[in-house]
């Protein structure tokens, strides 16, 4: 019997086997042709680019390692906080604080004015068990980094500025595609490009929501003050976790370095991810709740493969397969849907006589309350609904707040960004944007109003 | 003579490191090859395939890791695989991280990240498949296209002069003081304790396509060993896109081409440099000093 033999369905006839017989075995395209002068020297088969030489009849196929469970199966759990109790705080001291109370274990980061004060409070890392800082070399390859701790089962942050969240863009994408949870903070600066760097300005907001080429959705909090910078990045870790997608903290400058009264309870409501092995891992759980498919981490006994490709629920590649793309965006849609319904975010009541209603978010919130109540002691009738879920943006409720029909007037620091999201659900809105790289002031707002400008510009 | 490929007694098995099925490179592409260098070596550290992560970014090369082979794998974006392995090997030190990705990926785009990791002597081991073009995307020329090349982009010949990435990856390498030497303090304190490792540096760079493939693997092995970081650059040109355009029509075509433009580091120290000017060196170095010294200053 001949020592040697050739899987032919294997085989390309690249020739390397004969490039490399010391005898004549091979003919110029890998054809057996003289398999008596075989010396069984093996040089074949290792330079054999498809393994379709064989040197020993019965060698059989091996079988891979099988599937065993890995650790715990997630979900909530009361942790306690590490520094409960009333401090006076900045929202990029503040933030180091939720995102570690939360579970956060790594950080990666890149060096951006104004928010890095926010990576100085991360350091905080080094001093936890299996806590991990990194700098890396640049915003890109910190989101990556970011990433891949996220797979090897660590929740993950990392925060920057607009042109660091420029950079992030494709990595963003590859996030939602992947469905791996990780906590993105951009601290809004004055732009476009270098613009005004140690300046406040809220032009990220479309670019947050829609970051990512291809129709990468994902979920973006934007808190109004010291308080919401805790609680809402709390929510961001649980959220993320709990629907394995990336989520956007979106503060402006302002928010980032005003220090305000803020009370850190001692306990939170902490998401730990789930892990299945019965379940399928990408694309939507086959008892679809408020979480998304389980994710066995790196290094379990279950192998996990994980593609920015297009791909199926066991994660293979598919990438031609026109039904697979629209399964594929599908799903990643209704994941964010789900988490709006998880949000379950509700409108401040609004009397029905109120004939103006403000719509803000971030720092102009607060100035916008301070003009209220001015503007309430001159006889004027203004509410305010601050927003603090711009993905997914919460516009049935803000319908159902603007049922009675109210002049709506949407304030921003920006060309007019927010306003899209608001006309969208209310197409009448009216629109006051400031872009000077300093705050909208609560008197601009009163003038606003007392001299219905609005009026003269229509 | 070489090793018992296949022992029927043995439960374990290079194999267990591929999924089973033909590749979907192109006749004559070496990476099929590299695959299976890279099963034994992984086989002969006594590595555990779920304790491995392969990563690799976009390119045929990535497709080594990502579509064929049996660990844990990460098809990343375009040029970012290292800094995705650094995340992964961070979070999880006890995993063995490798990369396997092609020149224009960790090469051209994403050069800063192999210089970067190199500099902090992660503990991740980088197999840059060096095909002279980008392959999936037509055969363009990138940062590693020799000089004089038809490429897509380069009818007339590349202009442009090749990244020697050995002599990158020593000169980029950083010896990072243990915890003895005081290296331990400071804000990355708790990484560099255990994480980043004095180990001295590794780049090597083999020839697919040889007679000598066990050394090859010896070395992919070493490289997989190595505490630190291990760089191994392995030259496989591209059959579609490079080969043809580039008058190489064959496989001993392809073995002249080689044995014209590459010399072993062994030979190379009983080569006067004038007899092998312009080839580049195969082997393993450990500092930029010796590699220099060997390439007589040519670099
Ligand atoms: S295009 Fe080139 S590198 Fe890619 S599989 Fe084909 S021969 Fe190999
Ligand atoms: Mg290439």
């Amino acid at each position: 019997m001949e020592r040697i033999s050739i899987k032919r369905e294997l085989c390309k006839k690249c020739g390397y086997c004969a490039s490399v017989c010391p005898t004549d075995v091979f003919g110029p395209n890998g054809e057996l042709q003289n398999p008596a002068e075989c010396r069984h020297c093996g040089l074949c088969a290792l330079i054999c680019p498809e393994r379709a030489i064989v040197l020993d009849e019965n060698n059989t196929e091996k079988s891979i390692p099988e599937a065993a469970s890995g650790p715990g199966s997630g979900g909530w759990n009361k942790v306690q906080t590490q520094k409960p109790g009333r401090h006076l705080l900045s929202g990029n001291e503040t933030i180091a604080l939720p995102a570690l109370d939360a579970g956060c274990r790594f950080y990666a980061g890149y060096p951006i004015t104004p928010a890095s004060e926010i990576m100085y409070g991360m350091l905080g890392l080094n001093n936890i068990p299996n806590g991990r800082f990194i700098q890396m070399e640049d915003e890109i390859s910190s989101l990556a980094a970011v990433i891949g701790a996220a797979l090897a089962g660590k929740k993950a942050m990392t925060a920057t500025s607009g042109p660091g969240l420029s950079l992030m863009q494709e990595n963003i994408s590859f996030a939602v595609m992947t469905e791996t949870p990780c906590v993105i903070v951009d601290v809004m600066r004055a732009g476009p490009s270098t613009g005004q760097a140690t300046r406040p300005a809220q032009g990220d907001i479309m670019p947050a929501i829609w970051s990512g080429h291809g129709d990468a959705r994902k979920i973006v909090l934007a808190p109004v003050d010291i308080a919401d910078c805790y609680s809402l990045t709390i929510e961001a870790f649980n959220l993320s976790e709990m629907f394995r997608v990336p989520v956007i903290i979106l503060i402006d400058e302002i928010i980032a370095h005003l220090k305000e009264i803020v009370d850190i309870p001692e306990r939170n409501l902490v998401y730990d991810r789930a892990y299945d092995p019965n379940e399928r891992h990408f694309g939507p759980p086959s008892n679809y709740g408020r979480r998304a498919a389980s994710l066995p981490p790196f290094g379990g006994r279950e192998l996990l493969h994980v593609t920015g490709s297009t791909h199926d629920q066991s994660g293979t590649r598919a990438a031609s397969n026109p039904d697979m793309e629209q399964w594929t965006t599908d799903s990643i849609a209704r994941k964010i849907q789900e988490a709006g319904a998880y949000i379950h975010w509700r409108a401040p009541k609004i009397k029905k006589n109120t004939k103006h209603v403000i719509i803000a978010c971030g720092s102009v919130v607060r100035a916008a309350e301070e003009a209220v109540r001015r503007l309430a002691r001159q006889g004027e009738s203004v509410a305010l609904i601050p927003i603090k879920f711009l993905s997914p943006f919460p516009d049935l409720e803000l319908e159902k707040a603007l049922l009675h029909n109210p002049e709506v007037h949407v304030i921003e620091m920006n060309q007019g960004q927010l306003i899209h999201l608001v006309r969208a659900v209310y197409p009448a809105a009216l629109s006051l944007t400031q872009n000077t790289g300093t705050a909208i002031e609560p008197r601009r707002i009163i003038d606003y109003f007392l001299n219905k400008e609005w009026e003269r510009r229509s | 003579m070489g090793e018992t490929i296949m022992n029927k007694n043995d439960e374990r098995s290079p194999e267990r490191w591929i999924r089973p099925g033909q590749t979907d490179f192109c006749p004559g592409c070496g990476y099929g090859t590299i695959l299976n260098y890279l099963a034994r070596a992984l086989e002969k550290t006594g590595a555990d395939p779920s304790l491995t992560v392969a990563v690799g970014g976009i390119g045929c090369a990535a497709w080594i890791p990502d579509q064929y082979m049996q660990t844990h794998t990460l098809h990343t974006t375009h040029g970012r695989p290292i800094a995705f392995a650094t995340g992964v090997k961070l979070a999880k030190p006890e995993l063995n991280v490798l990369v396997i990705s092609g020149d224009g990926d960790l090469a051209t785009i994403g050069t800063s990240h192999l210089i970067h990791a190199a500099r902090r002597d992660l503990d991740i081991t980088v197999f840059c498949v060096n095909n002279f073009v980008y392959g999936m995307t037509g055969g363009q020329a990138g940062g590693t296209t020799p000089t004089g090349a038809v490429t897509s982009t380069s009818p007339a010949g590349h202009a442009e002069k090749p990244l020697d990435l050995i002599s990158l990856v020593l000169a980029a390498g950083g010896r990072v003081r243990t915890e003895a030497e005081g290296g331990a303090e400071g804000l990355n304190a708790s990484v560099e304790s255990d994480m980043l490792i004095a180990s001295g540096r590794f780049a090597a760079r083999e020839i697919v396509l040889t007679r000598q493939p066990q050394r090859v693997i010896s070395t992919c092995e070493k490289a997989l060993a190595h505490q630190g970081f291990s760089f191994v650059e392995l030259i496989a040109p591209c059959a579609t896109h490079f080969n043809r355009k580039n008058r190489i029509y064959s496989v001993t075509d392809l073995k002249a081409y080689l044995n014209a433009n590459y010399i072993s580091a062994s030979k190379a120290t009983k080569t006067p440099l004038t007899d092998r000017a312009g080839k580049q060196l195969c082997g393993l170095f450990k500092s930029k000093e010796e590699y220099e010294r060997l390439v007589g200053g040519a670099i």
